[in-house]
């Protein structure tokens, strides 16, 4: 089949590892556009991306969090299922940064200098900070002056906050990660001060690009956790996702912060009709969202060749750019099939994987491609008209 | 429009959800062999200890359930009382016809029997003027079963408040009724609406989010596939583009009131276009607790719930695509005249 291994996933829910992440042009083009119109001005920076499952709305993601944002300094955090909550959110955030990584990058950003500290102490960098202010039981010094520093260098002006930032640096040497506790307010020894999780939130998101010399950071977000069809999302649940949502959105307008939100239709046609305020944060600039549409036969067939050249042993141009499949390949699958990128590459990889053990002949038939597709998306018996 | 005084609703206040009709052919078939009439306590002992009569739940008619059942049949005019006995009132030519039709024993009701219900629930004036009205035109004195079907707009009903319901016509809101004590919720919301929307099915109903219950009269028979169904859907199809996205729901909450036609028919023809042309039609399923996402109850996501398209998997659907190409093929001579 000339190929190293097969490129096609079988569940096709993720995103290719390796190589450029490629996305037909219908698609970039209006993400393009709104971020080209938005970097340059104030406002809610919040964009949302509808499509049904399997339609390609978490690869589009994947290819602004890898491709299209870092080129224009902006700091993307993909959440794969966050959860309902705010704190959620906090959570996953603060667990992909890492806590001593975090700790860490705001500290050197701030700089503290406590009085009566030998400079040899901690010239050596934060771990050794860390131990010197533990050592010496300067604790409550060490937060004064970060908080101090955070107010000074624009990381947030709330006291509170202020204090729950400069105690996640200081007592990072005891608990270097993060827990979930940490960011549910009003628990024991929580890091978000109650009631004001929202302009905490916006503190981190401040530190985020102070700290990472970005420009703004973004959040990629793919759907919430059990808004899924797996899963029942209790009364409460779906509420606090809206409500999550409209915090969120809260925040772009204050802050350098984007969001891109990945959702169904329904969670969309929901999020209109329960608040509409929310809503249209996503289209008070023109039209901030974006159907995603279903592929077409040139693409279906670009995104197979791509798929295909990535997993090429060398480079042949002998070899037609969709072998092992035939050339006619779009017109020989169905329309739903090849229309959705997730049922278009999960038939691309059993077909492949079947070949290769089966010995299957290349270029593969209509007819084994038809039995593939036939397998995996029956066609249900058809009803004749009845009364 | 104003709906009744105090004392005049409030003794027009008969309906009952509790009433089905089902018991209400036997009570009838049985009050039919007794031509010099039956008493109430006769009627009552029949019911629970000879038929066994029994509610939804399974369990046994109540004696309260047995005088709903005789005070609705003598107010739709089916019975007459006299000198305390009820019997038939056969001289009506409605309750002729009903005799004739109806077919003791049967689980359900038949289509004729549901029809003929239905004549006799529409052409109540009470059941007019506690409800009924409020579908018609502004004006309308006089209708019947297909007056009503051809005529009636539809009517929507949300809780305004705790114990408070509201309902109005769409096209002319100033047609409104306040459901503000709980005799007439039993009576209109959960007595006649029941029984015209899940008994006697000339009625359905769809929940919308952001508007409440959107009640519209629909035909009580019909074909599925629906030629109407098929031909909008196809005539909705995008020519310029590839795929025509459609929101099931809100296809749903237009077409049915359009076009007269229950849920289950509106969704049985596109489960039927689906499983003819699965290439060309694209179901996309949604969560269930988005669905019921308003939902207070179990009772009430139950019936937020029956608005949705299911599929043979058990799925709800909230969209659906359909490809361009659906129109071409969407042309067969036998249902479909071009």
């Amino acid at each position: 089949m000339k190929l190293r291994f097969n490129p096609f996933e079988p569940a096709a829910s993720g995103v290719p590892i390796v190589g450029k992440l490629w996305v037909p042009e219908r698609w970039a083009s209006p993400l393009r556009q709104f971020l080209d119109q938005m970097q340059r001005t104030q406002g809610p920076k919040a964009f949302a991306i509808l499509g049904e499952y399997g339609s390609g709305k978490t690869y589009l993601l994947r290819w602004l969090e890898r491709e299209e944002l870092p080129e224009r300094r902006i700091r993307a955090f993909f959440f794969d299922n966050p959860g309902v909550q705010f704190y959620d959110l906090a959570n996953a955030l603060m667990r992909q940064l890492g806590r001593e990584e975090f700790a860490k990058a705001l500290w050197e950003f701030l700089g503290p200098r406590l009085e009566g500290f030998q400079p040899s102490l901690f010239a050596n960098g934060f771990q050794e900070w860390l131990r010197a202010v533990k050592r010496q039981r300067r604790e409550d010094d060490a937060i004064r002056e970060l908080s101090r520093q955070i107010q000074a260098k624009g990381v947030a002006d709330d006291e509170e906050i202020r204090h729950k930032l400069a105690r996640l640096i200081v007592e990072t040497y005891e608990q270097p990660y993060f827990q979930y506790t940490d960011f549910v307010a009003g628990r024991r020894g929580a890091l978000v001060p109650e009631r004001e999780e929202a302009p905490y939130f916006a503190s981190i998101l401040r530190a985020l690009r102070l700290t990472g010399g970005a420009e703004s950071v973004a959040f990629l977000i793919d759907e919430f956790e059990e808004v899924s069809l797996q899963k029942r999302l209790t009364k409460r649940q779906a509420h606090e996702y809206l409500a999550t949502m409209k915090r969120l959105i809260n925040l772009t307008e204050r802050e350098q912060f984007w969001i891109f939100v990945a959702m169904t239709p329904q969670a969309a046609g929901i999020t209109e009709q329960l608040e509409p305020p929310l809503w249209e944060r996503f289209i008070s600039q023109g039209e901030h969202r974006f159907q995603v549409p279903p592929l077409n036969g040139e693409e279906a067939k670009e995104l197979v060749a791509r798929r295909l050249a990535a997993a090429r042993p060398e480079r042949d141009d002998a070899v037609s750019p969709l072998f092992p499949f035939p050339e006619n390949l779009v017109e020989l699958l169905r329309e739903d099939i090849h229309s959705s990128p997730r049922r278009l590459v999960k038939v691309c990889s059993m077909a492949v994987a079947r070949a290769a053990s089966e010995q299957i002949p290349v270029p593969f038939s209509a007819e084994y491609l038809a039995k593939v597709q036939e397998e995996l998306y029956p066609h249900l018996a058809q009803e004749a008209p009845s009364s | 429009m104003e709906f009744g005084g105090i004392a005049e609703a409030a003794m027009a206040l008969w309906m009952r959800g509790s009433v089905s009709f089902v018991a209400l052919r036997e009570l009838i078939s049985y009050i039919e062999q007794h031509p010099e009439g039956v008493w109430a306590k006769e009627m009552e002992v029949w019911a629970r200890e000879k038929a066994r009569l029994r509610i939804q739940s399974g369990k046994l008619v109540s004696k309260t359930t047995v005088y709903h059942y005789r005070n609705t049949l003598r107010h739709l005019g089916i019975l007459v009382v006299t000198g305390r006995r009820y019997r038939i009132a056969k001289e009506q030519p409605l309750v002729a016809e009903l005799l004739e039709a109806i077919r003791p024993g049967a689980p359900d009701l038949s289509l004729e029997e549901r029809e003929l219900f239905a004549r006799f629930v529409v052409q109540d004036r009470d059941c007019q003027k506690q409800f009924f009205d409020l579908f018609m035109p502004p004006g309308t004195k006089c209708y019947d079963l297909e007056a009503f079907l051809e005529n009636g707009r539809p009517v929507v009903w949300r809780r305004e408040d705790e114990g408070i319901e509201m309902l109005h016509s769409v096209e002319h809101p100033e047609q409104r009724l306040l459901l503000d004590s709980e005799d007439k919720r039993q009576a209109i919301l959960y007595g006649v609406r029941y029984w015209a929307r899940n008994q006697l099915r000339f009625l359905d109903e769809i929940f919308l989010e952001g508007m409440g219950g959107l009640m519209f009269p629909v035909y009580l028979s019909g074909p599925v596939p629906d030629s109407r169904i098929l031909r909008v859907l196809r005539d909705s199809i995008s020519s310029q583009d590839e795929w025509t996205f459609f929101s099931v729901r809100k296809v749903a909450a237009t077409w049915g009131p359009q076009y007269r036609i229950p849920l289950d028919r509106l969704y049985g023809t596109l489960k039927w276009v689906y499983r003819r042309f699965p290439q060309y039609v694209v179901l996309i399923p949604t969560s269930e607790s988005f669905a019921t996402i308003m939902a207070r109850s179990p009772q009430a996501e139950k019936y937020h719930l029956r608005g949705y398209f299911q599929d043979e998997r058990g799925r709800y659907i909230s969209h659906m695509r359909v490809h361009q190409k659906l129109k071409e093929v969407m042309v067969w001579p036998e249902i479909l005249p071009v």
